[in-house]
């Protein structure tokens, strides 16, 4: 099994985009250390992470590790069907102002879009868009335009809330008119999708197994250059397919790539093809398994994958909240951190999100969980306080610690180096509560 | 495949073969959309498994209905709600001698089939005349999800490899990647239109594929079918075909349109 052969990698798929790249002169760029090769570098991929001895394919994760190099290179050439550029990334996420690049700069391939000529060096479009909404709201919470409504919405206490949509209503990407009502269905519809204590049942499983398998989901997802989503999606998945089945510790990762391999077709433009997910598994399992697996998965979830998710939430909110880029990447941080951990998959998506904002938003020292964000979320400051501390201790004492993909990815400065941020004191969180201004009665004297 | 008995073919689509087929124990006549599975193949397609996905969660009466889902090493079987038959064929047959009213219940079913996809979150965004069903009591189903997804808010950047030439809307056309709902709503109008205004927008000469040429020449059935499309008609269908996005109409705001104050309220309320 461990003998080498010539793989039939993405590379091949990938090759006329390649070309394509090389003919416009881009193809340098592929060459260029990426984002998270000199992390890989520095760590060795040799090394065993003790919680791999929990898992009896250990040698397919570390070597998997090994290939990292490889996988980005195909990352970037399984992107088909696209018009690409290579762009230089800048430290910020955001577009720097001037367009120009600072001093450390990697390269990364682009797509083009309706906005990316005028904003070259933007991170992503994703991110360009976002801090262009951060930009837009500041302007429009100053401006006067502002809409308090008054209604009798969450827990039948008048809230006063600032209409976060009203001044999106023609802007066909924040899609205000349909905004609000999509999130209120995606929180009666996360209901749908329970995932049960089945640790309690799943006698060949542990928590350290499932945060093994985590941590390596969010490597690929770094190095197939994976939409969050993706990734979110898929853990999602393997939770619910192991909420029904049971499954030998031997098939733990054969079901957190087959998960991915799916999500990645839900959610992905051009999904990585099947044979990167066999490689990704250092081939410790056949096409014809991972094939069935899809198959048993999907049937187990009914087909029914369009889940809403923490991710989603978790932008929405940070939008009602009007947070920086900085105080979202430091929730999503925080958000992806819990991902590893077991006891917080039985907890709504959608207070997941909210739980993580309110706590980035205490560590930030910014903004108060005002009525806006209660009839936004439909969480008081107090029903998520029980969770913010939980999360608080998750990432000032992780409870798997030599697991550390996720700490070390946003302690890059493409994070805004969010993870490096100390977290708070049990002193500090609870003096951090937000001193309510607006109406008396939520003065939470309880 | 023993629960149903295929009638015969009615389609033959880019990834599957559809045929009108009936259920044995109930004796119902179903459609089942059918896909090869190659053993060195992929998989599950996305585009099925994006389909059968936002089906499964989009249960409306003016949205093609999944009964079930068959899935073997070999294929892939989808069973819908059979309907009559789809527009394009319907417009053939008509001649050009639709009845206004039918046009009308028709382009109203067709904006609340998409307002319920875009309200959850989903674009179609393969709208023409062959994705659209229709029944002998007149009622219009959304089909073919094939090409369809969830959107996220904001927006993300898309693909602009989707809708059929003829019905993609002049961003897109031009490269767009960031899209949204009002992809459809294009394609909405185009269906019941003739050639849009030229109206243009700014920021459409920066967009990577713009040549300035006319290319929206949209092949037309509408006004050979109806040439004399009431004014209020016009009104929305030129509401609809605005060029810029952000100044299209929405679902929403297009069944509101007065063109509708005279609609059977049969229709209405569905
Ligand atoms: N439920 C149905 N009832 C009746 N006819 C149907 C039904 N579903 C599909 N058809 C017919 O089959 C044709 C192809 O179906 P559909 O568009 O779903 O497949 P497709 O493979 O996605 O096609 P394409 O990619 O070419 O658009 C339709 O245009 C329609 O004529
Ligand atoms: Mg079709």
């Amino acid at each position: 099994m461990a003998t080498k052969r010539q793989k039939p990698t993405a590379l091949q798929h990938g090759k006329s985009d390649q070309l394509a790249l090389e003919r416009k002169g881009m193809k340098r760029g592929l060459e260029r250390p990426m984002v998270g090769v000199g992390k890989l570098g520095k760590e060795s991929p040799k090394k065993k992470r003790p919680a791999f001895g929990d898992i009896t394919n250990k040698d397919s994760f570390t070597k998997a590790l090994a290939k990292k190099t490889q996988l980005k290179k195909k990352a970037v050439t399984t992107k088909k069907n696209t018009t690409v550029v290579l762009v230089p990334k800048t430290t910020a996420p955001v577009v720097s102002q001037d367009g120009k690049t600072s001093g450390d700069v990697s390269w990364e391939v682009v797509e083009l879009s309706q906005g990316s000529q005028s904003s070259q060096g933007s991170r992503s479009s994703e991110s360009r868009t976002e801090a262009e909404n951060a930009k837009n709201s500041g302007i429009a919470a100053a401006a006067s335009s502002q809409q308090v409504v008054e209604s009798n919405d969450v827990s039948s206490d008048s809230l006063k809330w600032v209409d976060v949509d009203a001044e999106h209503l023609n802007d066909p990407m924040q899609v205000g008119v349909y905004a609000a009502h999509i999130f209120s269905y995606y929180k009666e519809r996360e209901t749908c999708f329970p995932v049960t204590d089945y640790l309690t049942w799943q006698s060949d499983l542990a928590p350290g197994m499932r945060a093994v398998l985590v941590d390596w989901l969010v490597e690929i997802q770094e190095n197939f250059e994976l939409n969050h989503e993706t990734l979110y999606l898929a853990v999602k998945l393997v939770d619910l397919y192991l909420s029904k089945a049971r499954t030998k510790r031997e098939r733990l990762q054969l079901v957190g790539a087959t998960a991915l391999f799916s999500s990645c077709k839900f959610d992905e433009r051009c999904p990585p093809v099947l044979d990167d997910f066999l490689y990704i598994c250092d081939d410790a399992y056949t096409r014809s398994e991972l094939l069935e697996m899809e198959r048993r998965i999907l049937k187990t979830l009914d087909f029914d994958i369009g889940i809403p998710l923490s991710y989603r939430f978790l932008r929405r909110y940070a939008k009602c909240a009007r947070m920086s880029m900085e105080t979202l990447t430091l929730s999503r941080y925080i958000l992806e951190s819990s991902l590893m951990d077991y006891a917080y998959t039985r907890t709504s998506d959608s207070k997941m999100a909210a739980a993580t904002l309110l706590l980035a938003m205490k560590m930030k020292r910014c903004a108060q969980w005002d009525d806006t964000m209660i009839h936004y979320t439909g969480y008081r400051h107090d029903d998520l306080m029980p969770l913010v501390r939980d999360l608080n201790t998750t990432i000032s004492a992780p409870p798997h610690k030599h697991l550390n993909t996720i700490r070390t990815k946003y302690s890059h400065r493409v994070f805004h180096e969010v993870a490096k941020i100390s977290p708070l004191s049990i002193m500090q969180l609870e003096e951090g509560a937000p001193k309510m201004t607006s109406t008396p009665e939520m003065n939470h004297s309880a | 495949m023993q629960k149903y008995e295929k009638l015969e073919k009615i389609g033959e689509g880019t990834y599957g073969t559809v045929f009108k087929a009936k259920n044995r124990e109930t004796q119902e006549i179903i459609a089942l959309k059918r896909v090869r599975l190659d053993d060195d193949d992929e998989g599950v397609p996305s585009s099925a498994l994006r389909e059968i996905c936002l089906l499964k969660e989009l249960k409306h009466k003016n949205i093609v209905r999944l009964y079930d889902v068959l899935h073997s090493e070999k294929k892939l079987t989808l069973v819908f709600e059979y309907c009559d038959q789809d527009l394009k064929k319907y417009f053939d047959s008509c001649n050009g001698e639709i009845d206004p009213d039918v046009v009308k219940s028709f382009l109203y079913q067709l904006l609340r089939g998409l307002a319920f996809c875009h309200c959850h979150n989903v674009l179609h965004r393969d709208l023409k005349p062959q994705n659209l069903l229709i029944n002998k009591n007149g009622e219009l189903k959304l089909a073919d999800f094939g090409l369809a997804r969830a959107f996220g808010i904001p927006v993300r950047c898309y693909s602009a490899e989707v809708v059929t030439l003829w019905y993609r809307p002049p961003d897109v056309l031009f490269g767009a990647k960031l899209y949204s709902t009002s992809i459809d709503m294009w394609s909405a109008g185009c269906i019941f239109a003739g050639t849009p205004s030229e109206e243009t927008w700014s920021g459409l000469t920066q967009l990577p594929e713009y040549k300035p040429y006319p290319v929206y020449n949209v092949q037309t059935n509408w006004q050979q079918v109806v040439p004399n499309l009431p004014t209020k008609g016009r009104d929305l269908l030129l509401s609809l075909l605005v060029c810029n996005p952000g100044r299209r109409i929405s679902a929403e705001e297009g069944m509101q349109h007065a063109y509708f104050s005279d609609l059977n309220p049969a229709i209405k309320q569905g």
